[in-house]
């Protein structure tokens, strides 16, 4: 028997941007970016673990906006027709790199794994990404998690549990539809816990959530085994605690691996580095330069000075590095067993994102992570939260503390001058959802569109990226844009609800547009 | 609403009626000022805030971890006058330090050590820079 076990969780999202009404969105590259370098590098990855018959057990959060995005058909004719243009300039790339020992093999390099990408995407799974990752669910590898309906950070909505509820509801029976079962866990969105919320998510049926470290270092009473094992909320929910060790080697901006020389550096990119001309057809229509995904350089050091990327060397690093991660988890767990007396989880969450996108050898290291684990070590496996629970049933019942993973640790990200003059909107038009429902207990036809479409407008501006991206300054615009736009069409449905006027092609647009969650029923807020 | 152990953040509007009835108010007593009352519940003490009601936000330090709170916005002219306008919801902070209760069934002989082995001390300086940023531009 193994002495410790290793829990990742991989959390993937991104915000609902689809915008049918404009032919090159920006946003949308969001989503373009992540499918090339990270979810199809992961997909990959998964599948060559099957196909080499090597057993793992990964947890994976997809977001309910994310698995809109990757099931819809205008985006992914989109990310057809995105990556084929990526293509094209690869093959151009080929050409003008010829007889430069240098960057050439990085052009082949790049043709080669977007060719790769076009055939997993296109050919094996048909343009639908939520297959693949069904698919390894449903044979026992990838254990999927639910997360808020659109990310709301839900300690921020305390003083409104209708849309709390809302939020889990509507991911809960989102995922039903997707995967044809209900969702054992969630993701809280930012990891965001506040005591009582477990109530909640008993209701809609979850078993498991993940906390930051301090939610259970500071949960009531003590938790006997700190973060090593899970506690058993109130409700009967269970909360697994996030370890920092883990998580510092890889998120660590000085320390982290991803800062390493030999990888890849994130911000020099074709788009940027080439002749205006040649490079035009390949940036946004409308002229401005952006990264392309080809970038050719390593980190190389503290300064401007690069020097060329070289495939192989970055690979090693990501092989000895995952061997590092590995070496400092088996020597935890090895003080961690007989001190605890029991076998500990170490809980190691990151952001999907950060493998193959921020971290473009990122799949890399967590391919030599996880077959290093299975086929080597004496001393840790890979669980997940249900093999976890079913080996060790009884864990001491404890209410968490009310934390995040975010900044600073609470709420301070999504609550500042930046940011908090959107909450008493918010918080308001969750309050007029909630009464309009209940005055609407039956309501049917236009009515009943109108108000699911307020639902799903509510919803949309409560997205916890919009406070995240007006704290963080870039892309604000288009934030303040989109939590302005939802909440004027929200309070625009509300006057024609409240006057029975409503206008079917207005409405119809709106549906159109805001088309996330066809099935939702604006009664959840009841 | 709960900003962290310290901190909450309050926010309110008034119909017109209320904002000329106020104005009424402070112009017949100028000793009178926007005040934001705070009941720790925890410790059954209360505490006064001054605050601008045109901002309408405020943030508040409350002060302790792991009390309860509720906070009354009204017109004040020292302790014995108080014109309460609008009340808030309770809320609670949340500890920043273990919990002093222990369950003897689930106690540990050295919790101190747990505490440092689980990263314990620092909540938040493990969380990622970047973390949950969409892809860059």
């Amino acid at each position: 028997m193994k002495k410790g076990s290793l829990l990742l969780v991989l959390h993937a999202h991104l915000p609902f941007v689809r915008h049918p009404e404009h032919e090159d969105f920006l946003e949308e590259r969001w989503l373009f970016e992540a499918i090339t370098e990270t979810y199809i590098p992961l997909i990959d990855l998964f599948d060559q673990l099957t196909f080499e018959g090597t057993p793992f057990q990964i947890t994976m959060s997809i977001t309910p906006p994310l698995a809109s995005m990757l099931s819809d058909s205008l985006l992914q004719e989109r990310y057809r027709r995105h990556l084929g243009k990526l293509i094209e300039l690869a093959e151009k790339e080929l050409v003008r790199t010829q007889g430069d020992s240098r960057f050439h093999p990085l052009a082949q390099h790049y043709h080669g794994r977007f060719l790769r990408v076009r055939d997993i995407y296109c050919n094996r799974y048909g343009s639908n990404l939520l297959q693949a990752f069904k698919k390894f669910q449903d044979q026992g590898s990838l254990e999927i998690i639910t997360s808020g309906a659109t990310h709301g950070f839900l300690p921020l909505m305390r003083p409104l549990p209708a849309s709390v509820r809302a939020q889990v509801k509507v991911a809960c029976d989102h995922y039903e539809t997707l995967f044809g079962r209900r969702p054992r866990g969630i993701w809280l969105p930012e990891c965001g816990f506040y005591p009582g919320d477990d109530q909640i998510l008993k209701e809609c049926g979850l078993q498991y959530f993940f906390v930051d470290h301090h939610g259970i270092l500071h949960g009531t009473p003590r938790p006997k085994y700190g973060v090593f094992a899970p506690v058993e909320c109130p409700s009967g929910v269970f909360a697994f605690g996030r370890d920092t060790e883990g998580s510092k080697q890889v998120w660590s901006a000085d320390a982290g691996y991803p800062g390493d020389f030999w990888y890849r550096e994130f911000y020099r990119d074709v788009g940027h580095d080439l002749d205006y001309s040649y490079i035009r057809p390949y940036i946004h229509t409308d002229g401005f330069r952006l990264n392309t995904g080809i970038k050719y350089y390593r980190i190389t050091g503290k300064t401007d000075h690069k020097e060329p990327y070289e495939p192989e060397r970055a690979r090693l690093k990501a092989e000895e590095h995952a061997g590092n991660f590995l070496f400092n988890r088996e020597r935890q767990v090895e003080y961690l067993h007989p001190r605890l007396g029991r076998k500990p989880v170490i809980v190691s969450p990151y952001d999907a994102e950060l493998f193959g996108h921020w971290w473009y050898e990122g799949p890399d290291f967590l391919g030599n992570l996880i077959r290093k684990i299975v086929r080597y070590s004496e001393v840790l496996e890979l669980t997940t939260a249900p093999r976890y629970l079913a080996e060790n049933p009884r864990n001491q019942p404890q209410m968490p503390s009310y934390s995040s993973w975010g900044y600073k640790g609470y709420a301070e990200m999504w609550l500042d001058g930046s940011n908090d003059w959107i909450y008493r909107h918010l918080h308001k038009a969750s309050e007029k959802m909630r009464e309009l429902a209940l005055a609407h207990p039956h309501a049917e036809g236009l009515m009943r569109r109108a108000l699911n479409q307020m639902a799903r407008e509510l919803l949309l501006a409560e997205s916890s990226d919009w406070a995240f991206i007006m704290k963080r300054g870039t892309a604000v615009e288009y934030a303040l844009k989109r939590t302005r736009g939802h909440l004027l069409a929200f309070l625009q449905l509300e006057q024609a609800v409240r006057r029975e006027t409503i206008d079917e092609a207005w409405l119809e647009d709106l549906e159109s547009r805001d088309c996330i969650f066809p099935q939702l029923d604006y009664r959840v807020y009841v | 609403m709960v900003r962290d152990p310290y901190w909450a953040f309050s926010y309110w509007d008034f119909s017109a009626e209320t904002w000329t009835d106020i104005q009424a108010k402070l112009e017949a007593d100028p000793s009178l000022k926007p005040t934001m009352r705070i009941h720790d519940l925890s410790a059954s003490r209360s505490f006064d805030l001054l605050v601008s009601l045109e901002t309408k936000n405020w943030y508040l330090h409350l002060g302790i971890p792991d009390h309860r709170y509720v906070a009354e916005l009204g017109l004040g002219g020292g302790r014995s006058r108080f014109h309460p306008i609008v009340r808030s919801n309770e809320v609670e902070t949340p500890r920043d330090s273990p919990s002093e209760r222990v369950d003897p069934e689930w106690s540990d002989r050295d919790f101190e050590e747990l505490y440092r082995l689980s990263g314990g001390g620092f909540p938040g300086l493990s969380s990622p820079g970047s973390h949950s940023a969409p892809p860059a531009l």
